[in-house]
């Protein structure tokens, strides 16, 4: 899927801002600001509200590709705060976008989904919980847990070492490296450990800095 | 993109108003409103509320037929005293009670979860999965806010009648069945309609007035507060002004 940024000015910060994307492969943002690449982000799955110019996936209008089918099927946001809605269990929160898509889902075989993807970011978290019981890092890590059970065709992942202490960063580096080879991203990083061996393209964006504003 | 409020526009209200409107009208086919949201919405705002509500309609009910028959029977008018429950508690007290009471629990506790939720970024979180927010948050929460509010003015009114017999022993021992034929023939269908009325706008203001402040913060937690004290400030002028243009309409239709 190639997306294609076509003069975007945006409520966001984007200013007269064109860009190409292949999202077939794993392409990291290099963003020293890290405001541009999260509105380039931001942009893409509709949160930002563009005043001009067009957002294209494979040619087709964003706006044609978020009403065609669920989104999130498409392009799963994993944002850079493991943001979970505080007034839901951590399983209500995974199972929000889920039960959304799919309100007769088969219980058993998400709850075995969920075991396996936390056992990978080595995860041992009562999901009864709320959120708040939990620190950062953990939520962090089940955002990604939460995107991955959706299954997207494309992770976009903002700034995906935010929040993250050590031990964590080195987990969530493995669990990507085997995605890698089955589920394309799009990494709004200036991570060293995204750029070198690891994206199969780098965007560096300092060039296009006169092209946002902030707010 | 879900229609957003404006900061500090009037109009900014009322195309959110409308936007909510049209997407709760196609409720049937709208998988974004959740039974959840609406289902924890009533519980709190109407089964969490009846302590207080129990409370303030015993004392209501009962003060009125304390001072109603006080001031009644010097002039040999104690039947009357009925019709003071009925005009005063039923007609007007209940549902503006009712609404006070929601104001300052849930109209307070939407504004500022709402507004919390924008702050935290919660809110672009749901709209990322392709949830409309306006249907999960707002509609979902407008519903539960009038179903509770129409149970709860019901509610205010039966246990106000109720504290009203309560006190009416103190001067005469009148039997239940006697106070309730006595109530039951001042009380008319028009009377139940129009509470119903009310209620339901009532309802439809605090939630909407709340919901639109909650979603109207920004980008600072400081702006939680601000907001939650204009949805309270606005929400008691605006159900105050649309009893007296309901109880007025009424009057003229009589």
């Amino acid at each position: 899927m190639i997306a294609i940024f076509d003069g975007v000015s945006s409520r966001e910060g984007l200013s007269d801002f064109s860009l190409r994307l292949n999202l077939d492969k794993v392409t990291q943002l290099y963003d020293p600001s890290e405001n541009l690449s999260r509105a380039i982000l931001y942009a893409m799955v509709g949160l930002d509200e563009l005043h001009s110019g067009e957002i294209y996936f494979d040619q087709v209008p964003l706006q044609e590709f978020i009403a065609d089918g669920p989104q999130i099927r498409k392009l799963g946001y994993v944002f850079d705060e493991g943001i979970m809605l505080s007034n839901l269990s951590l399983k209500e929160n995974l199972m929000l976008p889920l039960r959304w898509l799919n309100p007769h889902l088969d219980e058993a075989r998400i709850a075995s989904s969920i075991q396996s993807w936390m056992q990978s970011f080595e995860l041992d978290l009562d999901l009864n919980k709320r959120p708040v019981a939990y620190h950062p890092g953990q939520l962090k890590l089940m955002g990604f847990v939460r995107t991955l059970l959706i299954e997207p065709k494309v992770m976009l992942i903002d700034d995906p070492f935010f929040l993250l202490n050590k031990i964590e960063r080195k987990v969530l580096l493995k669990v990507l490296d085997q995605l890698r080879k089955t589920c394309p991203m799009l990494i709004a990083s200036i991570d060293d450990e995204f750029g070198v061996g690891f994206a199969d393209e780098v965007i560096d964006l300092s060039p296009f800095e006169t092209n946002f504003k902030l707010l | 993109m879900t229609a957003k409020p404006e900061k500090k526009s009037g109009s900014g209200f009322f195309s959110f108003v409308g936007a909510t409107l049209e997407e709760a009208l196609r409720i049937r086919s709208n998988r974004h409103v959740s039974s959840m949201v609406i289902f924890r919405q009533i519980l709190f705002t109407g089964y969490e509320a009846l302590p207080l509500i129990s409370f303030l309609a015993l004392a209501i009910g009962g003060l009125v037929i304390l001072q109603g028959t006080n001031l009644l029977t010097g002039f040999g008018q104690g039947i009357w005293v009925h019709v003071i429950l009925v005009t005063v508690v039923v007609n007007e007290l209940s549902g503006i009670l009712t609404a006070l009471v929601v104001v300052a629990r849930s109209g307070t506790a939407i504004s500022t979860e709402l507004g919390n939720m924008k702050v935290r970024r919660e809110i672009d979180l749901i709209e990322s999965f392709g949830i409309s927010p306006i249907s999960y948050l707002v509609v979902s929460r407008v519903i539960g806010v009038v179903v509770a509010m129409v149970i709860l003015v019901l509610y205010f009114n039966l246990v106000a009648v109720l504290g009203g017999w309560l006190f009416s022993q103190i001067f005469n021992q009148l039997d239940f069945r006697t106070f309730m034929s006595d109530f039951l023939s001042v009380l008319k269908i028009s009377h139940l309609v129009a509470g119903f009325i009310k209620s339901v706008c009532f309802g439809l203001i605090i939630s909407m007035v709340s919901t639109y402040h909650g979603m109207s913060v920004r980008y600072a937690s400081t702006e939680v507060p601000q907001r939650t004290i204009k949805a309270v400030v606005i929400s008691i002028f605006a159900v105050i002004l649309s009893d007296m243009l309901i109880t007025w309409l009424f009057w003229i239709l009589k």
